[in-house]
């Protein structure tokens, strides 16, 4: 079970090539990926694994990604980054405030 | 509306020669008449039967007549039956008071008759005038064409005014030339104001009695003066209205458009940026490098074909892509479009009839808007292959692109047209611009066509693209293709 030694990270975000392109990307670094497309996958994830970090996507199709940053924070202390394609201060302030630790355009 | 006044006393008297007939013709029949009676009352007391006629004269041909009519009468009394007769002359001082009293009666009933034709004819014109007001306010406040209502309300004054003709016209720029004068020979124009800005100018023909034009500068022009500032000022107010609306619809457009810009243009960029960063570094396995290097494809395609959507959009939000006309075959424009698409080629499967005429369009344009049905047809289809049929009915083709997906609720049937609309819960147009069915819209719209969404949730959906057949140029042959589709007679929206 080499596989347990991993860390492992959650990623969600909508857009497949962003979720593909991570999963090689982080995959490469080290990690092991629960890729998920929608809010409500990401939670299930969340609840079922033990998650080392999360990366999620703010604009989700069944949700908002402050929502699932702000339940993965009640659970966990793990870091969460806040990734989206919204450069916008209000947003990032709001990711912040749920309980992200960076945010990323 | 207009009521028949209730004497015979029109605005305008009967000519005066009548007048001068019917006193003379009444002075002589109660001269004749006082004959027989003498017999039976007193002369002098007989006098009154000739203010029978001074009252019909003065009532119908005014006061100035009337007392002619009444100076003829005591003269005829006087000479035929008060003595001695025969002469001018007055034997009693009795008998000169009783004509100087009939004299005087004659001539204050004269008046009184006068005065009481002024009133009659007074109502008369004020009732049509009343009523022309309200006509005119009717047909200039209802809304619609001004220059029309104007038109029409112009007839309407000079019929309840008894004018020739009568033309208003408002003032479009900074004023009216010729504005209170004589318009050459044949018109005058009234000038119409709103307090010190000219509005418009009512012009009738020379040569009306001065009581008329004085009526129409006096109680006419005030009352359309009013009522055409009141047109103007609504028609103006409309103006703005429409403007402002198409401003707010324009500024939502760009709001839309830059959100969906900058995220859209975001997405494609970011996975290009996540992908080719481990590219570049050496320790990565082959097969990632070939997953990695067709994401940086896929997704820069995305993005190209997301910036030709941006400028097909603005070149048809800004009325700059007019369609340039040629002969050209629809099979021919939609497998090309179907080729562009980048989907594996078996995911549409034509079924063209075989004998479609050319048709007379932009094949570029067309090209662009079976690319762009086709691209959504795909995404939502489910995975399935997606159907094209045409076929030509009557004097237009109809394609229709069928996806087995998940069909499109009712309410979403038309939105999804409008630029950057996503139905709800729609995953699948994540991937798109939401630019796509309004370009495919505009494209076909723009020549000529029509392109709608018939859908049951649940069941698929099927776009149906209409073009219209124009007639053949020389040396094409054109066969007006019998319906042999399973689409039969059918046609529009109403189809199933």
């Amino acid at each position: 079970m080499a596989a347990a030694a991993e860390p492992t990270v959650l990623v969600c975000d909508d857009e497949s090539q962003i979720l593909r392109a991570l999963r090689v990307v982080l995959r490469d670094a080290g990690f092991r990926v629960l890729p998920a497309a929608t809010a409500t996958e990401a939670l299930d994830l969340g609840a079922l694994h033990a998650l080392d970090a999360a990366i999620i996507d703010l604009v989700l199709p069944d949700g908002d990604g402050i929502e699932v940053t702000r339940t993965l924070r009640a659970w966990s202390q793990m870091p969460i980054i806040v990734l989206s394609a919204i450069d916008d201060e209000d947003e990032k302030v709001r990711a912040l405030q749920a309980g992200a630790d960076d945010y990323v355009t | 509306m207009r009521r028949p006044p209730p004497l015979p006393l029109g605005p305008t008297a009967p000519p005066v020669a009548l007048g001068v007939g019917v006193a003379v013709t009444g002075i002589a029949l109660t001269t004749l008449l006082v004959y027989p009676l003498k017999h039976v009352a007193p002369v002098v007391a007989l006098g009154v039967l000739y203010l029978l006629v001074v009252l019909l004269v003065s009532s119908l041909w005014g006061a100035w007549l009337g007392a002619g009519t009444a100076l003829a009468s005591a003269l005829a009394f006087n000479y035929f039956h008060i003595p001695p007769t025969g002469r001018l002359t007055i034997a009693e001082s009795a008998n000169w008071a009783a004509l100087g009293v009939f004299f005087v009666v004659a001539i204050v009933a004269s008046s009184l008759a006068q005065a009481a034709r002024s009133r009659a004819s007074e109502v008369a014109e004020r009732r049509t005038e009343a009523d022309l007001a309200a006509e005119m306010a009717r047909l200039l406040l209802r809304g619609g064409d001004l220059r029309a209502a104007l038109a029409t309300a112009a007839q309407r004054l000079s019929a309840a005014l008894d004018l020739p003709s009568a033309a208003i016209e408002p003032v479009d720029g900074d004023g009216v030339e010729n504005v209170g004068a004589e318009v050459g020979r044949r018109r005058i124009a009234i000038a119409l104001h709103d307090g010190e800005r000219p509005i418009g100018t009512l012009v009738v023909p020379a040569g009306l009695p001065a009581t008329t034009l004085a009526r129409l500068r006096e109680r006419v022009a005030p009352a359309l003066e009013a009522l055409l500032a009141a047109a103007l000022e609504r028609e103006a107010l409309l103006g703005d209205r429409v403007e402002t609306a198409a401003l707010r619809r324009s500024d939502v457009l760009k709001t839309a458009l830059l959100r969906s810009v900058s995220h859209d243009l975001r997405s494609p960029l970011t996975a290009i940026l996540t992908a080719a960063e481990p590219l570049a570094g050496e320790r990565i396995e082959d097969a990632d490098r070939r997953e990695l290097g067709a994401i940086v494809g896929e997704e820069a395609r995305r993005l190209a074909r997301l910036v030709d959507n941006l400028l097909d959009l603005s070149r048809l939000e800004t009325h700059g892509a007019p369609p340039r006309p040629e002969w050209c075959s629809l099979e021919e424009v939609v497998r090309a479009a179907a080729e562009g698409v980048g989907v594996p080629v078996d995911t549409f499967q034509l079924r063209m009839a075989p004998d479609l005429p050319p048709l007379r369009a932009d094949a570029a344009q067309l090209e662009r808007a079976f690319a762009n049905l086709l691209d959504n047809a795909a995404r939502h289809g489910a995975g399935h292959p997606v159907l094209i049929r045409a076929s030509a009915v009557r004097s237009r083709i109809l394609v229709r692109i069928v996806d087995r997906g998940p069909g499109i609720a009712p309410t979403e049937q038309e939105r999804i047209f409008e630029p950057f609309h996503r139905a709800p819960g729609d995953r699948a147009a994540s991937r798109g611009s939401g630019l796509g069915l309004a370009i495919a819209r505009g494209f076909v719209e723009v020549n000529g066509g029509r392109v709608w969404v018939e859908s049951l949730p649940g069941q698929g959906a099927s776009f149906v693209v209409e073009l219209p057949i124009e007639a053949a140029a020389d040396g094409l042959v054109v066969a007006a293709a019998p319906d042999r589709s399973a689409e039969g007679g059918r046609s529009g929206r109403g189809e199933a």
